[in-house]
């Protein structure tokens, strides 16, 4: 069984449609990048994968939880908490806790969500600290850190949950230029551990570099997918060239 | 005007608010008492009106608003005179003491549910999401994500609640509560000196709300920002 499986996923915001019937599948351990312009409904649908938008229409599969969607029928919370536990989330303005300290925002969800004692917490924050390099910035607050420092605690505190797929959404869009590096080393050290991925971004070199899969999508369909090296090389539609074409020059 | 005839004796007279500061001290512990106790049923009913207030609900929204513009709208006399000489009209005596917490909890439940929903409100929406992201419920991501932080947004407000709630208590000697006022009035009548009593009352009112604003300003300190 393949780790995700969407079918005929559609998103509509009051009458105006977003997603118009996905179908995307994710084997385990996949890197997926997810690329194209802005307001192409990337963001959407990988928000649609953790449900913090409930799609219109379509059905949706992570590991063995399946959920499908038909307008006007009300999703059980229960329902909605067993398919998100499978996900982590890693946001594009991080959303760290600010009133707790980076070792506090990474236990938070294994102690209150899974119930796990303080003591294996504790250390498995702290592996996670060490994981992304920021052992020494534990006893600090968001507010005591750089972007690049927040987003990466940002991170271990999603791997805490050891989810299935690790969802990231423009994980470096809202950083300084030269503090994406640290995060893109980040996540490239996740993608060589065999851990799932979805990956929106405009970096697109890195996209190239860490993706087993590019998704090019635009006006919420998918317009080409494929190896990178091909989507990069021979993209085979006009809108893929012309989007690629810039960068391509670079 | 003429100084040197203005008989400052009539105005405060020192001896009658000596003797009988200890008299009128006696009011202040249902001052203190009343204060407490209505001030942690108001928030939390303040916070529950809220939330009700926000919820997607017609059933749980609709009822909140009109309890707020109630109690908001109308003035907190009239609100006491109604429990205190008007419910014994349909059969149910309270106590002075009952209906003052009655009457004051429902008014801080009132002001502070404003303050809590707006304080929530400006929690922005991606901390409910991070929190939900980590598969929080609703309630969790409230009680451990949101509800700290807005707490820090809305303590300045809810120290406001305290001060006016503290002050609003000398309403109660008008529905025979014997706090500050009252005992104050007592001794005014009998001396046929008011005004000094009522400048006495004002002086101990001042000095309890001059503390409770120095507890604020601690707590602001400790709180009012998130680092060590």
């Amino acid at each position: 069984m393949d780790m995700i499986q969407v079918t005929n996923l559609v998103k509509r915001f009051d009458d105006q449609e977003v997603l118009h019937g996905m179908d995307v599948t994710v084997k385990r351990g996949e890197v997926l990048a997810i690329i194209g312009p802005s307001g192409s409904g990337k963001s959407t649908f990988l928000r649609c994968l953790n449900l913090l938008e409930l799609p219109t229409m379509g059905s949706i599969q992570i590991d063995n939880v399946i959920l499908s969607f038909q307008e006007h029928k009300r999703i059980a919370d229960r329902e909605i908490r067993k398919l998100r536990g499978k996900t982590g989330m890693v946001f594009q303005s991080f959303h760290l806790f600010p009133h707790m300290t980076a070792k506090q925002n990474v236990m938070e969800g294994p102690i209150q969500v899974k119930g796990i004692s303080t003591s294996r917490a504790v250390s498995l924050a702290e592996h996670l600290l060490i994981q992304v390099g920021l052992k020494d910035k534990q006893d600090a607050y968001p507010d005591q850190l750089s972007g690049g420092q927040q987003q990466r605690v940002a991170i271990a505190r999603a791997l805490a949950m050891e989810p299935e797929v690790l969802l990231l959404d423009e994980p470096t869009s809202a950083l300084d230029p030269e503090l994406v590096g640290e995060v893109l080393a980040t996540i490239r050290q996740l993608a060589k551990g065999n851990q799932t991925m979805l990956i929106v971004t405009h970096e697109l070199s890195f996209a190239r570099e860490v993706a087993d899969r590019i998704l090019f999508i635009d006006q919420g369909q998918i317009v080409e997918q494929g190896r990178p090296q091909d989507i990069f090389e021979y993209p085979q539609k006009d809108r893929t060239k012309q989007f690629l074409e810039r960068f391509n020059q670079l | 005007m003429n100084w040197n005839a203005i008989q400052w004796n009539n105005l405060f007279d020192f001896q009658l608010a000596q003797d009988s500061a200890w008299f009128v001290l006696q009011g202040l512990k249902y001052t203190i008492l009343i204060t407490i106790i209505t001030m942690v049923i108001g928030l939390l009913l303040g916070l529950i009106v809220a939330l009700m207030r926000m919820s997607s609900s017609k059933i749980l929204r609709y009822p909140a608003r009109a309890y707020i513009s109630i109690i908001r709208g109308t003035p907190l006399l009239v609100q006491l005179f109604i429990l205190y000489f008007g419910l014994p009209v349909i059969g149910l005596n309270l106590t002075p003491f009952l209906a003052a917490v009655i009457g004051l909890s429902l008014n801080v439940g009132g002001y502070s549910a404003e303050t809590f929903r707006g304080a929530l409100l400006a929690i922005p929406k991606g901390q409910w999401e991070a929190a939900y992201s980590i598969n929080m419920s609703y309630s969790k991501a409230l009680r451990r994500i949101v509800m700290p932080q807005a707490l820090r947004v809305a303590l300045p407000s809810l120290a406001n609640t305290l001060l006016s709630l503290v002050k609003d208590t000398s309403l109660l000697s008008m529905i025979t509560v014997p706090e500050m006022l009252y005992q104050a009035k007592i001794i005014g009548g009998r001396e046929f000196d008011y005004l000094t009593m009522y400048i006495l009352v004002a002086i101990f009112y001042w000095i309890v709300c001059t503390i409770l604003a120095w507890v604020q300003d601690r707590l602001e300190d400790r709180y009012g920002k998130f680092t060590k």
